[in-house]
C-alpha cells in the first residue's frame, strides 16, 4: 500500500466509529477494515496482531483500545486517512460511547442480518443522532442461512428512521461488502472541521499505559495543533507537560511531526501515572490556553457493587495489583479494601453495570490468572435516618439499624425491551415478577413490540437477561437507562450458620424477595457444607426474625463410591486435598465452611 | 426431620473368621466397550465387535506384558476388569490366566473373575458355558439398575429382563460366584424405588454378591459436561445418605451382609476374593492399559500408560508400559490404610497400625476414636491401643470423613521419608 508523501490533508481524513449491538460482528468488521487498508495477508495480519498483543501483555499494558488509523486508496487514486475509533458496545459504558462519538463525524451502524435491529441498536442510534453524526447503516452477516436483509431493511426504516436503501450489505466474516463500506465512509461521512490556527483543544478519549513511555493519551484534536516539544496543559488536572511524541495509531504507534485540527492520534507527554490524567479531559496549549474545555468529562459513577475476594487468601496482593492495573485504563472501576470474617481480605468494587462487572471479572481471571469469589451484585440505596441524615448504602455491612431508618429509596431504570409480538404475555409476566412500576407498549414493524418499562435496577441484576432470552425464545433484547430514586421497602437478609451470621452472605433485598432469596442461599449452603459431628441449622433472618431454614444432618454420606480398579493413589490424593482444605476452612461459630461452599452459593444465580 | 441420630438404629456388622486374604492379586484391564456409558471415566475405547483387529493386538500385547513382568508373584486371583471383558474372544481368559501361571505371576488354578455386560450373555447363549469351561470362577454383572428409565438414563444397552436371563445362564453354567453391580443416586430416585430394585436383584437365584455404588459425576465424562451446564443428574447429598441407608437396610433384610461400604455378600465365603486385596493393602499387579499396581514391600504404587496405543507401543519396544511410579511415605501409607480399612467391617487393627506407624499416632487419636464410638460410628474392641476399630453402618457411610479426621502429625519416621 503506497504511503502518502506527507501528512494526509484534513479534507481526506475521516473519523468514524462502529456502533452495534453486542455480537453483531463489530470486531470482525474492524479486523476486516484494518486488514484491507493495511495491505497485509491474513497470515501476516494475524501474526502481527498477536505479536503486538503478546508485547502488550509482556509489558503489562491492557489490551483495550482498537482505535487505529487506516490508509485507504480510492478508485481514483486518492489516499484517505480513516481513523477508526473504538467504542465499548454496551449501555454500561454509555459515557465512553459518548466520548468516542464526540471524536467522530460519522458512524457505521451495524445490524445483524438475522437478528435485526435490537434494543441497543436503537439506543446507540439515538446517541449518534444527538451528536449529529452521519450514520451509515450496514447489514452484516448476510451469509448466514437465517439472514433476512429485506426484513432488516424494513426495521431500519421503521425503527430507526434511516433510509433503508443506503444500507450496505456485508459479511465481515467472508470479506463481502468491505469495499462498499470503505467507499461509504469516504463519500458519506464529512471531513472533520476545526481551525489549525486556533488555540489548541484536544479531547482525551482514551489512554493506554506503556511501561517504558508512561501514559499514552489517545486524542482527537478539535482546534489548533499539537507537536513534539509543545508545552501543554491538562485542563481538569491543571498540570503542565512537555509533549515528547505525537503520532498516528497504526498497528503500532507511528510518530509524526504534528497532529492538526481534525486529527486523531496519540500524544506522549512524560506522564508516569494514569491516575494523573482523566479520560474526557481537554488538552490545551500552556502558552496560549483556550478558555473553554470540551464537553467530554464526567465523573464516572458506579451503580452496581460487588465484593471481590481471592479464592486463595495468598492471592490478595496479586488481586490488589491487578485491580490497580485495570483501574489505570478504566476510571469507572472503583475499589476499596474490605474485610470479611468469613472470606478474609478483599475489595468492595463499584461498576457501571453488570456487563462492566463481567468484563472486569473476566479480565482479572484471564489476564491475571486469579480465582475469585464475587458477592451478589447490589445497587446503591439511599437511606434516610431519624436524625435527618441521608446515607448512601451499597454494602450490606453498612446498612443502618432498621430502628433508626426513616425511609429508603432505590434506583429505578427505564428499560427498553424489543420483543416479538407473541412474547408480550410472558415478558409482562416476567416484568411483574420484577416489581414493574409502569409500562408502555409501542407496536413496531414486522410484528415486533417495544415495551418501555420502569422498574428497579436491582431487579435486572439477577439473570434478567437470561430469563428474557428464555421467555422470548432468544428474540428479546433490552437496554436501559437510569431514571431516578424511588421509595422502597428494603430489608437486610442475613444468613446464619448455627446462629452465627456469615457476613459475606448478607444482602439488601426488597421485602417481597427476602424469603425466596434466603431460602435459595440456605439450601445451597446446606448442600455445600460438609458433615460435622453435630446437626447444623442454616437460617435466613431479617434482624431477629427467622424467615428461612434448612438443616445439615449430623450424619451425611461421606465415602467415595469405589477405588477404581485398584487406583488408590487418586483417592488418597483427593483425601489429602480435602484434609488440606480442612485447614483452610473458614470458621463460623463452631462450624467450618469450606471456601467451595461460598463459591457454590455465590456463583449460582439466585432462585428469586 | 428428627434430631435423633440414626447411628444406633442398627447393630454393626461384626468381623467374621474370614482370614485376611494374603496371597497377591492380578488385575487385567480390558479397555474395550461396544458403547461408552455417560458416567464412565475408566480407560476405554469403543470397539466395533468381538474378533476385531484391535482385540487381537490387545491379546498379543497383553501376553507380551505378562512376559515382561514375569516374577514370582503367585497371585491366587486373576480379575478381568474393564471396559467390557465379556467382549473378549473365546479362549481369552484361559489363555491369559495360563500365561500368568506360566510366568509365575499367578499360582496354579487361580480364582478367575471377569466383569460382564448382561446383554452379551443374552445375545450369545453359549457364553456362560464357555466361561465355565475356561474355569472362570466368578462373574460381576454390570446390572446398574432394574428400572427401565434408569437404565436408559445411564446409557445401558440391556433391559431388566436381560439381567434375569444373564443371571440364570451363569447359574445354569455352574459359575460359583455371581455378583451384580448397581448404581444408585440418579436424580429423582427415592429410597422406596431403590428398595424395589434391590429386592428384585437380590431375589435372582444364583446371585450371591452385590455391589451398590453411588453415581459419581466425573469431569470429562458426558455426565460431567451435562452437570457443568447446570443439569441435575444426581440426588442431593442428604438424599444420597438416605439411599445409602436404604441400600444397607434392604440388603441386610434380603440376606446380604455388608462387609465394605458398597459391597455385600450372601455368606462370608462370597466376599470378593480379589477386591478385598485392595482394602487390606495386599500386593497386586495390574496389566493392560491404565492398570494400577501396588508393591507393599517396596512401598510403591505404579500404573500403566492409559492410552491403548502408548501402552502397546511401549510393550512392542520391549519396555514395561509403566506410566508413573510413586513411593509412598509412611504418612501416605497410613492415610491409605485408614481410608481403605475403615471402609470395611473388618475395620482397623490398632495394634498393627501402631506397629507400622508408631504408637504415638494411635495415642494422639485416642480421644477422637472414643468420640467416634460415642457417636455410634465405630465399635472399639479390646484395648484402646492394640484393639480394633470396627465401623458401624453409619461409620461406613462416612469412612472418608473419619480418615480425614485422624491426626497423622505424630507419625514416627515421617521425617526421613522421601
Amino acid at each position: 500500500m503506497p504511503r502518502p508523501a506527507g501528512p494526509v490533508p484534513i479534507e481526506r481524513v475521516r473519523n468514524f466509529c462502529i456502533i452495534a449491538h453486542i455480537d453483531h460482528g463489530k470486531s470482525t468488521l474492524a479486523d476486516r477494515l484494518i486488514q484491507r487498508c493495511g495491505g497485509v495477508s491474513d497470515r501476516e495480519f494475524r501474526d502481527q496482531l498477536l505479536d503486538s498483543m503478546d508485547l502488550e501483555r509482556e509489558r503489562g499494558i491492557t489490551i483495550k483500545s482498537n482505535s487505529v488509523s487506516l490508509l485507504h486508496e480510492t478508485k481514483d487514486g486518492e489516499t484517505y486517512q480513516l481513523n477508526l475509533i473504538d467504542t465499548p458496545g454496551h449501555v454500561d459504558f454509555s459515557h465512553e460511547v459518548r466520548r468516542s462519538l464526540m471524536s467522530c463525524e460519522g458512524a457505521l451502524l451495524l445490524v445483524d442480518a438475522a437478528q435485526g435491529v435490537e434494543a441497543q441498536t436503537v439506543a446507540n442510534h439515538f446517541v449518534a443522532m444527538e451528536y449529529d453524526l452521519e450514520v451509515v447503516p450496514v447489514i452484516n452477516k448476510i451469509d448466514l442461512p437465517a439472514a433476512d436483509p429485506e426484513r432488516v431493511r424494513e426495521e431500519i426504516d421503521e425503527e430507526l428512521g434511516l433510509d433503508p436503501f443506503e444500507a450496505v450489505l456485508a459479511s465481515a466474516k467472508k470479506g463481502e461488502g468491505i469495499e462498499e463500506i470503505l467507499d461509504a465512509i469516504v463519500t458519506r461521512i464529512p471531513p472533520p472541521g476545526g481551525d489549525p490556527a486556533d488555540p489548541l483543544r484536544a479531547l482525551i478519549f482514551d489512554a493506554q499505559y506503556d511501561t517504558f513511555r508512561g501514559v499514552v493519551l489517545l486524542v482527537r484534536v478539535v482546534d489548533g495543533e499539537i507537536r513534539r516539544g509543545d508545552r501543554v496543559r491538562l485542563m481538569r488536572g491543571d498540570t503542565d507537560h512537555v509533549v515528547e511524541e505525537v503520532g498516528l495509531l497504526r498497528l503500532r504507534r507511528e510518530p509524526v511531526e504534528v497532529l492538526s485540527a481534525g486529527a486523531v492520534g496519540y500524544a506522549i507527554c512524560g506522564i508516569k501515572r494514569i491516575q494523573d490524567i482523566a479520560i474526557g479531559d481537554t488538552v490545551i496549549d500552556a502558552a496560549r490556553p483556550a478558555q473553554t474545555s470540551l464537553p467530554g468529562y464526567r465523573e464516572p459513577r458506579p451503580v452496581v457493587f460487588s465484593s471481590v475476594y481471592p479464592i486463595s487468601t495468598d492471592d490478595y496482593g496479586e488481586l490488589e495489583g491487578a485491580l490497580g492495573k485495570l483501574s489505570l485504563n478504566d476510571p469507572a472501576l472503583t475499589y476499596e479494601r474490605e474485610t470479611s470474617t468469613a472470606l478474609g481480605f478483599g475489595f468492595r468494587c463499584g461498576f457501571l453495570g453488570l456487563l462492566h462487572l463481567d468484563v472486569v471479572q473476566e479480565r482479572l481471571q484471564r489476564e491475571h490468572g486469579l480465582s475469585l469469589l464475587l458477592s451478589a451484585p447490589s445497587v446503591r440505596y439511599r437511606v434516610a435516618t431519624r436524625d435527618g441524615e441521608l446515607h448512601e448504602v451499597e454494602n450490606p455491612a453498612y446498612y443502618p439499624d432498621p430502628a433508626i431508618i426513616d425511609g429508603t429509596e432505590e434506583p429505578y431504570i427505564r428499560a427498553s425491551i424489543l420483543i416479538p409480538e407473541r412474547s408480550v404475555g410472558p415478558v409482562m409476566e416476567l416484568l411483574t415478577e420484577r416489581r414493574l412500576a409502569t409500562s408502555r407498549m409501542n407496536f413496531l414493524s414486522s410484528r415486533r413490540v417495544e415495551i418501555q418499562a420502569e422498574l428497579p435496577l436491582a431487579e435486572v441484576l439477577f439473570d434478567f437477561h437470561d430469563r428474557l432470552k428464555t421467555v422470548t425464545h432468544g428474540y428479546g433484547s433490552y437496554d436501559y437507562e437510569l431514571l431516578d430514586y424511588r421509595s422502597t421497602r428494603l430489608v437486610k437478609v442475613d444468613i446464619l450458620v448455627n446462629g452465627e451470621r456469615v457476613d459475606a452472605l448478607s444482602q439488601l433485598v426488597h421485602e417481597e424477595k427476602a424469603r425466596p432469596r434466603a431460602l435459595g442461599y440456605c439450601e445451597r449452603l446446606a448442600e455445600a457444607i460438609p458433615m460435622h459431628n453435630f446437626k447444623i441449622a442454616i437460617q435466613g433472618a431479617i434482624g431477629g426474625k427467622i424467615i428461612a431454614r434448612t438443616n445439615i444432618r449430623a450424619l451425611r454420606k461421606d465415602v467415595t463410591a469405589r477405588c477404581y480398579g485398584g487406583d488408590v493413589t487418586r483417592k488418597r490424593k483427593l483425601l489429602e486435598r480435602q484434609k488440606e482444605g480442612k485447614k483452610r476452612m473458614k470458621q463460623v461459630g463452631n462450624v467450618q465452611i469450606p471456601q467451595s461452599a461460598f463459591v457454590a452459593v455465590l456463583k449460582s444465580s439466585p432462585a428469586a | 426431620m428428627t434430631d435423633r441420630p440414626d447411628s444406633t438404629s442398627l447393630p454393626p456388622d461384626l468381623p467374621t473368621e474370614t482370614p485376611e486374604p494374603a496371597a497377591p492379586g492380578l488385575y487385567v484391564h480390558v479397555p474395550f466397550c461396544s458403547r461408552i456409558c455417560p458416567y464412565c471415566d475408566f480407560a476405554v475405547t469403543p470397539l466395533g465387535g468381538p474378533g476385531s483387529e484391535r482385540l487381537d493386538r490387545f491379546r498379543q500385547a497383553l501376553l507380551k506384558e505378562l512376559e515382561l513382568r514375569a516374577a514370582a508373584l503367585g497371585a491366587d486371583t486373576v480379575y478381568f476388569g474393564g471396559g467390557t471383558p465379556s467382549l473378549a474372544p473365546a479362549g481369552f481368559f484361559r489363555e491369559v490366566a495360563s500365561a500368568a501361571v506360566e510366568r509365575g505371576l499367578a499360582s496354579p488354578s487361580p480364582f478367575v473373575f471377569l466383569e460382564a455386560n448382561p446383554e452379551d450373555l443374552v445375545h450369545d447363549p453359549d457364553l456362560a458355558r464357555r466361561w465355565a469351561a475356561e474355569e472362570v470362577w466368578g462373574v460381576s454383572l454390570g446390572v446398574q439398575a432394574l428400572d427401565e428409565s434408569r437404565l436408559r438414563f445411564l446409557g445401558r444397552a440391556h433391559s431388566a429382563s436381560d439381567v434375569a436371563v444373564a443371571v440364570s445362564r451363569l447359574a445354569e453354567a455352574g459359575i460359583p460366584w455371581i455378583s451384580a453391580d448397581l448404581i444408585y443416586g440418579t436424580a429423582g430416585q427415592t429410597p422406596d424405588s431403590l428398595r424395589e430394585e434391590l429386592v428384585a436383584i437380590a431375589a435372582l437365584p444364583g446371585v450371591n454378591h452385590l455391589s451398590a455404588y453411588e453415581l459419581s459425576i466425573e469431569p470429562g465424562t458426558p455426565f460431567g459436561r451435562r452437570q457443568a451446564r447446570g443439569e441435575t443428574l444426581a440426588v442431593r447429598s442428604d438424599d444420597a445418605s438416605a439411599l445409602f441407608r436404604a441400600v444397607h437396610e434392604t440388603l441386610r433384610e434380603s440376606g446380604f451382609a455388608a462387609y465394605e461400604a458398597c459391597n455385600f455378600a450372601a455368606a462370608p465365603e462370597f466376599r470378593s476374593r480379589h477386591n478385598q486385596k485392595y482394602w487390606s493393602l495386599v500386593e497386586y499387579l495390574g496389566v493392560g492399559p491404565s492398570a494400577h499396581s501396588f508393591a507393599p514391600e517396596r512401598g510403591e504404587r505404579f500404573w500403566n500408560r492409559r492410552v491403548f496405543d502408548d501402552w502397546e507401543a511401549a510393550i512392542l519396544r520391549g519396555e514395561e508400559p509403566t506410566a508413573e511410579r510413586e513411593t509412598l511415605r509412611p504418612r501416605d501409607r497410613a492415610l491409605e490404610e485408614l481410608f481403605l480399612r475403615l471402609r470395611t467391617t473388618d475395620g482397623l487393627p490398632l495394634g498393627g497400625f501402631s506397629a507400622r506407624y508408631g504408637e504415638a499416632v494411635v495415642r494422639a487419636n485416642r480421644r477422637l476414636f472414643r468420640e467416634w464410638r460415642d457417636r455410634g460410628l465405630v465399635q472399639l474392641r479390646g484395648d484402646e491401643l492394640r484393639g480394633w476399630l470396627l465401623p458401624t453402618r453409619d461409620g461406613l457411610a462416612v469412612a472418608d470423613a473419619l480418615a480425614r479426621e485422624v491426626n497423622l502429625d505424630a507419625l514416627a519416621g515421617d521425617r526421613n521419608a522421601a
